[in-house]
């Protein structure tokens, strides 16, 4: 059969050319399947993480008037709710406590009443210091204002005017108290409510005997905390979208006597984004390596196109009708296709075992899921077009007879006659300045909205940014080659000597094959650079972002407003490792009727301890916005969204009221304001401000600092726990390096596992420039073979030959390379602008991996070096397999 | 084992001497003795003509001749040329039955190429190839590319370039196979003259009897076993 042979005979005499698309197509599905799959579940564990995260799913209130255990009933039986309890709300006017010979009585604050089954339910919520597990459960904050402890006897003032004592059973920290004690059916717009700083928590049935006698209006409320099945889709913005139907589901039958607080659906809003995010990030990083993949596929798979067109022209001469040649060139691609997807997949098993570790991706679930199945396709296809097409397109457009002739001249390619090289590029400048005037918004996820999208167009700036270069590339190429002689011969003359002409003129004439392995290499080497320079930048401002985040290298941190014992500074300080210290205060400010941190610094110092960077202030350097506020003692730095919200500009004075330490109360401050911030270390993303530290301890009365921030001369988590050790732990000061809050973030693309992405990415852009050094070059030398056999049949020594071939590496490498830094480092600005959402803040510039590039560049040189040398090793010997056919 | 060393009485050494030389090609079961065991002289101005059917082992022949492959037993020496890497371009051209220009290269830079690998001055090289291309009657042709010119044509630039190195032993490959008998006459005349006035020696494979009966000594090969027939 004539199949049988055709393949068979392939296999024994095209070996090589078999291996290498095999191995194209390998590589083109392991690294579709390994990355589809990733992101796949990626996207997956978001959705996990955020709604594991969320202390309660839903927070439902309960009007007033409708029974705890009517709305109970109805929202358990609501489909979905995996567990159901009512929790009470009690206003307490006033905590008090005779403790230690002194009374200390705080201001206002809450009484919760939850049933026996509630932390167990619900673990998140609490978090038990000291004593019991049940009864009456004072907040740590709490404790610290009244001198209480475990057996304190206190008193708390009910609506109304009424006072009951209660005998403190245990000590607890509110870790959730933010939600716990939200604002349920508050507008979004507005800022969410700060929580109580006094807090009880009691059994439900003791709330109920206190509560019930309460007469006062809006004295409690009821809310129902429910926990959901597990029933939300795995994809994050098919989970925000369910949540949020099965609220409203909710609100409905309860018309309008309930509200939802919809915890988990928050958190899923966060989580879609960052999924967004992700898919972008495949689109910008992942699809690039497989373009790129099946393009070297391609390009192998064109190699040797004249002797295979005259293979098929012989089998036509030998009555094979164009249908059966065609199948012969199917069956062939079919085969590649096959067994090359195999190994694809094989190949993203271990890449996914050795990457993706701690995405916890699973063998069995990169098998199942619908990326390798379409990455089994895609390589399919890649294979039956690399190497079908061609014969299918030779049967329709070749006579016999043309099949057998070398081919004629190159034309001008079409492209190049409409310059769609420029077009390309002006039309990437038009797309990216129109994005950057929309602020770079590529997520389009309305707060609140269920439907969110990506922004595709975005996407076109940086792929006609690499086409058009590749083909400007190609021009420039073709343009030195064909017109630029003599340049080339100075420069060949030294190596090429008297063949200097012979030299140029050969590689004028060859200017399409030439071209083509230069545009080749330089796409690679850009998508290498890109990818590297990209990822660094990313994993920098990870970096950055985690120390916007806490704060410095190590952050020690006191509940509440509660100061820090004023000798931790001088205990700190003499921790091995401790290279700086910085105190912070943290305060609540009134800015008309909203309350919002204010943090104060000593701007003299800070950057000792803190890596302040230029992007999170607007309009000015990091160094100008310190110095500003150190301008003055009255300066302040006011964030963003504060600015815009209140209409405030800098250089005008705004007051503050700000609790003075004397009376409890809060009294209008004035302030000059300076500049504006976008973020601060350990600020919220929102609204706060930055202020002297001297002068806000002066005018409250209060020089208590609240945070340390401590740069470390070493690793900072062997820092942070030998700094643990000198903090009491009843004392709620929390102790936290940078690197705990790495892991821990779980806003940006930090909820994916980036290091094994960034592997692959970094591993394949590397195979990638490797093997498209040496393949561009092999198969411009494999092709050249008879040319070479000739040479050598009329005399060329190697080292003749090796002029003609240094000559023409030397072209592809450098200008390769060097076209593809350029666009490369164009493509990781252009990347870095657009997916300005990814990065929090965006940087002040690129990161440049030394180590990944330099390596990039040598693997890239010894490849095509091997390549040289190989080709002109296998040159010393006439070919006689090509002279017998001379 | 055939002996092919007559012309005893000449006193020069030989230009090429084979000895007990035969060339096996392929590998495992397709492996196949190509060229027996021959002896052989060529001897400077001698012409020879080498006929015999296809893949008899005419073209291996020739390319022991010329240093192009060696033999797989049996020696073949180069007396008064040296070692086998000095062989071409200087003492040995060779002119190949098919298309051997090299393709990136125009019509009068192939010709020039001997030269210029010769360490000639492209100026020279240049004004000599286009001096060989006229007496070959190309001079039109010489900016033309390979792929520009016809099979026939191609084979005339290749016999004009087997000669631009002056060697002393030309070894044609059915040099006018591609050629019409007339063009394949004129080119056959002009080979003759010039490897007469350089004292060239001259073997040349061909089918036509016409053109082995121009040479002097005759060569014949059936299934690898090399035979002289007449001087």
């Amino acid at each position: 059969m004539l199949e049988a042979r055709w393949l068979s005979g392939l296999v024994r005499r095209r070996r090589g050319r078999l291996v290498s698309i095999t191995v194209g197509v390998a590589l083109t599905v392991g690294f579709l399947a390994a990355l589809g799959s990733f992101f796949s579940a990626a996207s997956s564990n978001m959705t996990h993480q955020a709604i594991r995260s969320a202390p309660v799913d839903w927070q439902v209130q309960l009007a007033p008037g409708l029974s705890a255990s009517a709305g109970l009933n109805v929202v358990a039986s609501e489909p979905g709710v995996a567990k159901a309890l009512a929790v009470n709300y009690g206003n307490v006017s006033s905590f008090s406590c005779n403790c230690g010979g002194t009374l200390q009585t705080t201001g206002a604050g809450k009484a919760l009443g939850i049933p026996t089954s509630y932390a167990t339910v619900f673990p998140k919520e609490f978090r038990y210091l000291i004593g019991a597990h049940r009864g009456v459960l004072l907040a740590q904050q709490t404790t610290s204002n009244l001198h209480a402890a475990v057996g304190s006897r206190i008193q708390i003032g009910l609506p109304g005017g009424s006072h009951v004592e209660l005998r403190v059973d245990g000590i607890i920290d509110l870790p959730a108290a933010n939600s716990l004690f939200q604002a349920v059916g508050q507008p979004s717009a507005l800022a969410p409510q700060a929580p109580p700083d006094n807090v009880v928590v009691l059994p439900a049935s003791l709330w109920y005997s206190i509560y019930q006698h309460v007469n006062a209006a809006n004295a409690s409320i009821t809310q129902i905390h429910v926990r959901l099945a597990n029933v939300l889709p795995s994809d994050p913005s098919a989970a925000f979208s369910d949540a949020l139907a099965r609220a409203h589901h909710l609100e409905a039958r309860m018309t309008g006597q309930a509200l939802v607080g919809n915890n988990v659906a928050a958190l899923l809003d966060a989580a879609r984004n960052d999924a967004l995010y992700a898919n972008l990030l495949f689109l910008f990083l992942g699809v690039p390596g497989v373009v790129l993949a099946i393009l070297l596929t391609g390009v192998l798979g064109a190699s040797g196109g004249d002797r295979r067109r005259k293979e098929q022209a012989l089998l036509r001469l030998r009555g094979a009708s164009a249908r059966r040649v065609v199948g012969l060139g199917a069956l062939e691609g079919l085969t590649v296709g096959v067994v090359g997807s195999i190994l694809g997949v094989v190949l993203a098993l271990g890449v996914g075992k050795l990457s993706f570790r701690a995405a916890h991706l699973k063998a069995t679930g990169l098998l199942t899921s619908g990326w390798t199945v379409s990455a089994f396709v895609t390589g399919l296809l890649v294979a039956v077009i690399c190497l079908a097409l061609p014969v299918l397109r030779d049967s329709r457009t070749l006579t016999i007879a043309e099949g057998r002739v070398a081919l004629g001249a190159p034309r001008r390619p079409l492209w190049a006659r409409l310059y769609l090289d420029f077009v390309a590029l002006g039309l990437a400048a038009i797309v990216f300045i129109r994005s950057a005037s929309n602020g770079y918004q590529v997520v389009v996820a309305p707060e609140g909205v269920a439907t969110s999208a990506v922004d595709t167009t975005v996407f076109l700036a940086p792929l006609l940014l690499w086409i058009g270069a590749a083909l400007l590339s190609w021009r420039m190429a073709s343009a030195v080659l064909s017109r630029g002689g003599g340049v080339l011969g100075a420069l060949l003359r030294p190596a090429a000597g008297p063949l200097t002409s012979v030299a140029v003129a050969s590689m004028r004439r060859q200017r399409t094959l030439l071209s083509r392995g230069l545009v080749i290499l330089m796409i690679t080497s850009s998508f290498a650079v890109s990818t590297a320079v990209f990822n660094a930048t990313y994993s920098a401002q990870s970096r950055v972002d985690a120390g916007l985040t806490n704060g410095a290298d190590v952050a020690v941190t006191a509940p509440g407003t509660t100061g820090l014992p004023s000798n931790l500074a001088n205990v700190v300080q003499a921790v091995p490792g401790v290279a700086s210290l910085s105190p912070m205060i943290h305060r609540y400010a009134y800015v008309g009727a909203d309350l919002q941190d204010l943090y104060g610094i000593n701007p003299r110092t800070i950057r000792n301890s803190v890596h302040m960077v230029d992007s999170v202030f607007t309009g000015i350097t990091a160094p100008q916005a310190l110095k500003a506020l150190a301008s003055r003692p009255d300066a302040i730095l006011v964030s963003q969204e504060t600015a815009t919200t209140y209409l405030l500009t800098p250089g005008t004075m705004i007051r503050l009221r700000l609790q003075f330490a004397a009376d409890h109360r809060y009294h209008t401050v004035p302030f000059h304001f300076v500049g504006i911030v976008r973020e601060f270390p350990t600020a919220p993303h929102d609204s706060f401000f930055i202020a002297n530290s001297r002068y806000v301890a002066r005018v409250t009365g209060d020089a208590s600092s609240q945070i340390l921030l401590i740069h470390t001369n070493g690793p900072p988590p062997p820092v942070a726990a030998a700094i643990s050790t000198k903090v009491s732990p009843l004392s709620g000061i929390t102790v936290r390096s940078i690197d705990q809050q790495l892991s821990a973030t779980l806003t940006g693309l930090s909820a994916i596992d980036l290091s094994g992405l960034t592997r692959l990415e970094l591993t394949l852009a590397f195979l990638l420039a490797a093997a498209a050094a040496g393949i561009v070059l092999a198969l411009g030398l494999v092709e050249r073979r008879r040319t070479f056999a000739i040479a050598v049949a009329i005399g060329a020594k190697s080292r003749h030959l090796a002029s003609f071939v240094w000559s023409e590496a030397v072209f592809i490498l450098s200008g390769g390379i060097l076209l593809g830094t350029v666009t490369g480092w164009l493509l990781a600005e252009v990347l870095t602008k657009l997916l300005t959402g990814v990065f929090d803040p965006p940087p002040d510039h690129l990161s440049v991996p030394v180590g990944y590039l330099t390596a990039l560049l040598s693997v890239t040189l010894v490849s095509g070096v091997v390549a040289v040398v190989t080709s002109l090793r296998a040159t010393r010997e006439p070919q006689m397999d090509v002279l017998r056919d001379l | 084992m055939p002996d092919h060393t007559a012309n005893q009485s000449r006193h020069d050494a030989p230009l090429v001497r084979g000895r007990d030389a035969s060339k096996d090609l392929g590998v495992g079961a397709a492996l196949r003795t190509v060229v027996e065991p021959a002896n052989f002289d060529i001897f400077p101005g001698e012409r020879i003509s080498l006929t015999g059917q296809s893949g008899s082992g005419k073209s291996t022949l020739l390319h022991l001749i010329s240093g192009l492959s060696t033999p797989t037993s049996g020696v073949v020496e180069w007396p008064q040329f040296g070692s086998i890497d000095a062989l071409r371009p200087t003492f040995i051209g060779i002119a190949f039955q098919g298309p051997s220009l090299l393709a990136p290269l125009s019509v009068v830079e192939n010709v020039a190429l001997p030269l210029l690998l010769l360490g000639e001055s492209e100026r020279h090289a240049r004004s000599a190839a286009l001096v060989m291309l006229d007496r070959f009657e190309l001079s039109e042709l010489s900016d033309k590319l390979p792929e520009e010119i016809s099979g026939g044509q191609s084979q005339r630039v290749g016999v004009a370039r087997s000669l631009m190195g002056e060697p002393r032993l030309l070894v044609a490959d059915e040099p006018t196979g591609q050629c019409d008998q007339v063009t394949a006459f004129r080119v056959l005349d002009i080979m003759d003259e010039l490897t007469k006035e350089r004292g060239c020696a001259l073997i040349i494979a061909a089918h036509d009897p016409k053109i082995a009966s121009r040479m002097d000594v005759h060569w014949t090969i059936e299934a690898g076993r090399l035979a002289r027939n007449s001087a």
